[in-house]
């Protein structure tokens, strides 16, 4: 190998290593619990504190929307399991009965998931519309 | 027409097996009758889906809602233009566009080399025809678009009221004419891999077949971006979202290829890595498909309700182990003619781009993939979030951003020291003033001080790229400074426009850093009449308007808009309750100037007339879509052909005065 | 279904068939392969010749916008001078049209005696190598003859 190599392959390790560095630290410091709402219900306790996603379904149970504050409360479940959700932000267009959402945030004291993102899912999908009524 | 579509399918399905089967028949035994009859046979396929996507543009323009697929993205009061959208609004329809672009790019592709590349042509018709017959597997038995109900419906559910925005109208197609494209480069690689003419002439044929999907991806993006910001009202124009990443990852490697193939044509280096990245953004762009289609990603649920994801993984695993085996199998024929001959040179600044290009593709990948990953390694489900992929991404793209400023300062071969220390000096100098003068007016942000600093530097580089440029070629020639710069530009279309292309990226990286690094986001109570401030703007909500239109009801809010005192605009947030639909959606008001958009939203209303804002203030967001646009002229520039190209090579004459011209 | 959609279906397998088979059964001017591998080659050579050109144009652009040193610029491109001194004669025992290389070696001479006139002037003020009908330096600019 010539030195011209020798200083290439060294130079190109420094920004290999950097980037895996990067990564590494990157994602340490922003994981987060991915989980249906099954599997949130059966660990509500162990998960408190953590951040956690959740993904599952609008449940019939009342929606509170309260417009002042921005407070949307309401509960996510699927199958038997559900947990209430407190949110406060933008009620998202899709959101109703019925709509998959995906929530991020923490576990709170009263078993209130306190969602600091709520997503619904995003129409550039294409997913087939539910039939409504 | 239905049953036409249906059996136009079937029959592409058949011609495309028949490609396949006589092509390499064909080759094996020499019979170059049975190459020509594939190659009809992929014009034939081209014909046959071009049949059935009229007959069901003809079933959803005479709303026959018999067809499931018309019922659920159409009903009878749209108008034309969405009805048109609607083609491709749902799963079976955007199938039906991505084969149709496809087999429309095979057509051309087959049609340009009817006496060129023929050694190649017998492995590009199947590889390309390969991947239809993925599509139209897809299309004939899991997703059919001509699928009948047993009770048609009186009316139709209509087209997702979020999509009908004529950004929405035009972003998919141009994201299919990007990732579909790169199927053609890819047809070649495997066409020189496995007919065993690896030399650079294969390289040529593909220039422009990567640059047009790349130019059709990099409008998608920033389209899908620009959709993001105005219909979807949360104020931002990407979220790392998987879908989104899925339209990122082959952009990088396409980037990176596009980069690294030009050490490829001047010295014959790079061999294997350049028909890698060709493999990997083919992929990528199958991947992205399947990622977006197969809903694998966002709902845990999904990958055992979708049956598409099957069919994308069986394809995907079975394409790269041919590309990966063909290429395993050449790598001997595949060694560099040249050596590296220095560190400080412009081949070496490309390598490292490609080092950071493939770096931040293998981020968003790891990033987009970790809950798969971490699931079948530590049994949970962990994903990571946004601040992940700013956290990785950013400095891996300010240090491009810096090299796409440094890359052009040095030769090509072998760069001295001493003349990159000179032709460093000024630009580095404009960056520093620049810098000084941001921190004095008050800039105390670091990461968006870098940034900005990096953003000068690359400008000032390109700026003297163009102004020295043209001063060489007017010592030489003579003539004014702007005939001098204009017949720099026509010499050499594939340097100029990417330093255009780079000034675009420049435009969007000013943009990105102003919006995210001084966004003003207020959540704001007003009663009507009421007053408030969000940054230099004044804002007093006026009233609540009704309106009802045949397909919805909107209410909108008047906000009136002042700053120093002085009267902006008047902006109208609404709210529109689609009834076929069922479903409310947000229109975003916005106020765009060079300097910031102001984007409010109206999130909610009480009867009373009290009304809940959403307010941003999004600094030199403009300079993100005009990056864009310059990003697009430049790569036109690239794109266009070089005139009298093809006379400088053969024609008697010419050649003497064309080089003593060019000699100067 | 309809007797309109039989109709068509038909009339589409059957234009289907015979578009695809007909140059199966017409196998008459099929002899274009041998011919097209000669090209091939012949074409490969003018591919590299055209590849060294453009590196020599860069090469001097270079030179001129002043990113390679004089001597490096000299040495580098005698190298590939050489390099297509070469092609030129590989093309000449593959291409049965001579003058075609003709029009070719004339003009790596034209570059040769352009280099070689340029040599011969240099920058008063910075020294640098200079064409011969050069109206400014191209590094730093000297005006060096009155403008016309």
């Amino acid at each position: 190998m010539s030195k011209q190599h020798v200083k290439l392959s060294i130079g190109a390790a420094i920004v290999v290593a950097s980037m895996v560095y990067l990564m590494f630290s990157g994602a340490t410091g922003s994981t987060m619990y991915y989980m249906t709402v099954p599997e949130l219900h059966q660990q509500v306790a162990a998960m408190q504190g953590e951040a956690i996603r959740v993904s599952g379904k609008v449940t019939a149970d009342p929606i509170h929307w309260d417009v002042r504050n921005l407070q949307l409360t309401f509960t996510m479940g699927e199958g038997e399991a559900s947990v209430p959700v407190s949110y406060k932000g933008v009620k998202p267009d899709m959101f109703q009965i019925g709509a998959d959402v995906i929530v991020e945030g923490q576990i709170g004291q009263d078993g209130t998931l306190i969602a600091s993102h709520l997503m619904t899912s995003c129409p550039s999908k294409y997913e087939e519309e539910k039939p409504t009524s | 027409m239905n049953d036409v579509g249906g059996a136009a399918l079937q029959f592409a399905f058949v011609a495309a097996l028949y490609a396949i089967a006589t092509a390499l028949i064909g080759v094996r035994t020499g019979r170059q009758e049975l190459i020509r009859s594939a190659e009809r046979a992929t014009f034939g396929v081209f014909a046959l889906v071009s049949v059935a996507m009229i007959a069901l543009l003809f079933a959803i323009l005479t709303h026959d809602f018999r067809v499931q697929y018309v019922t659920s993205v159409s009903n009878l009061s749209m108008p034309i233009f969405y009805l048109i959208a609607s083609l491709w609004g749902g799963q079976e329809g955007s199938m039906l566009l991505w084969l149709w672009v496809l087999t429309l790019y095979g057509a051309i592709a087959v049609a340009q080399n009817l006496h060129r590349n023929r050694e190649l042509m017998p492995y590009v018709v199947p590889t390309l025809m390969a991947t239809s017959i993925l599509f139209l597997a897809i299309l004939i038995f899991a997703e059919n678009p001509f699928h009948e109900l047993a009770q048609a419906p009186l009316d139709g559910q209509g087209l997702n009221p979020l999509l009908q925005n004529p950004l929405m109208v035009i972003h998919p197609p141009n994201l299919y004419l990007g990732f579909v494209g790169f199927a053609v480069p890819f047809s070649f690689a495997i066409g020189a891999l496995a007919s065993g003419r690896l030399d650079s002439q294969w390289i040529r044929s593909i220039r422009r077949w990567t640059l047009i999907p790349w130019l059709f991806l990099t409008v998608g993006i920033l389209l899908g971006g620009q959709w993001a910001y105005v219909e979807l009202g949360w104020g931002g124009y990407w979220a790392w979202d998987p879908v989104e990443n899925a339209s990122l990852l082959p952009w990088l490697t396409a980037t990176a290829f596009l980069h690294s193939v030009m050490i490829q044509e001047k010295k014959g280096m790079l061999k294997v890595w350049n028909m890698s990245l060709v493999i990997l953004t083919y992929g990528l762009s199958i991947f992205g498909t399947f990622l977006t289609r197969s809903g694998v990603i966002s709902s845990v649920h999904a990958f055992a309700e979708s049956s598409l994801g099957v069919y994308f993984l069986i394809y995907l695993a079975i394409a790269l182990t041919i590309a990966v085996a063909l290429l395993v199998w050449r790598l001997p024929e595949l060694r560099s003619d040249h050596r590296l001959e220095s560190v400080l040179s412009r081949e070496s600044s490309f390598l490292f781009n490609n080092l950071f290009f493939v770096g931040i593709m293998f981020s968003v990948l790891w990033g987009t993939m970790f809950p798969i990953i971490s699931e079948a390694v530590r049994g949970v489900k962990i994903s990571v979030a946004a601040p992940f992929f700013n956290q990785v991404n950013v400095p891996l793209g300010l240090a491009l951003l810096l090299l796409s400023g440094v890359c052009p300062l040095i030769a090509w071969r072998r760069g001295s020291v001493r003349n990159f220390q000179r032709n460093f000096l000024n630009p580095l100098v404009v960056s520093l003033l620049g810098v000084a003068v941001l921190y004095g007016s008050g800039i105390r942000h670091v990461v968006a001080l870098i940034s900005l600093s990096i953003c000068l530097f690359t400008f000032s580089t390109i700026v003297l790229e163009f102004y020295r440029g043209t001063r060489a070629r007017r010592a030489s020639t003579g003539g004014t400074a702007w005939q001098a710069f204009f017949s720099l530009m026509t010499r050499n279309r594939r340097r100029y426009g990417g330093y255009t292309i780079h000034f675009g990226v420049v435009l969007i990286f000013v943009g990105i850093t102003g919006s995210s690094a001084y966004k003003i986001e207020r959540d704001i109570v007003l009663d009507p009449m009421e007053q408030t401030t969000v940054g230099d703007f004044a804002l007093r909500y006026e009233t609540l308007e009704s309106d009802l239109q045949p397909t919805h009801e909107s209410i909108r809010a008047r906000v009136e808009v002042s700053r120093n005192g002085r009267y902006v605009t008047t902006l109208f947030p609404e709210r529109r309750f689609y009834f076929a639909q069922n479903q409310p959606t947000t229109e975003v008001a916005l106020r765009t100037s060079l300097l910031e958009d102001l984007y409010i939203i109206l999130a909610g209303f009480e009867p009373s007339g009290t009304a809940t804002f959403k307010v941003f203030v999004n600094p030199l967001m403009v300079w993100l879509w005009l990056g864009g646009l310059v990003m697009i002229i430049g790569t036109l520039i690239a794109i266009w052909p070089e005139r009298g190209q093809s006379a400088r090579i053969g024609a008697p004459g010419t050649p003497t005065t064309e080089t003593a011209a060019e000699q100067g | 279904m309809n007797t309109a959609d039989i109709v068509v279906i038909v009339v589409m397998a059957i234009g289907l068939v015979a578009w695809i088979g007909e140059p199966v059964v017409r196998r008459g001017r099929m002899q274009e392969a041998a011919a097209d591998a000669h090209d091939d080659a012949i074409e490969r050579l003018i591919l590299q010749k055209e590849t060294l050109y453009t590196a020599i144009r860069d090469l001097d652009f270079d030179h001129q916008t002043g990113k390679v040193d004089a001597e490096d610029h000299v040495a580098l491109r005698r190298q590939m001078e050489a390099e297509a001194a070469d092609i030129l004669r590989q093309l000449d025992l593959a291409d049965p049209l001579a003058d075609l290389d003709l029009v070719a070696e004339r003009e790596i001479l034209a570059y040769r005696r352009k280099e070689d006139a340029a040599s011969e002037d240099t920058c008063p003020t910075c020294g640098t190598d200079l064409a011969a009908d050069a109206t400014y330096c191209p590094i730093c600019g000297q005006l060096l003859k009155p403008a016309v």
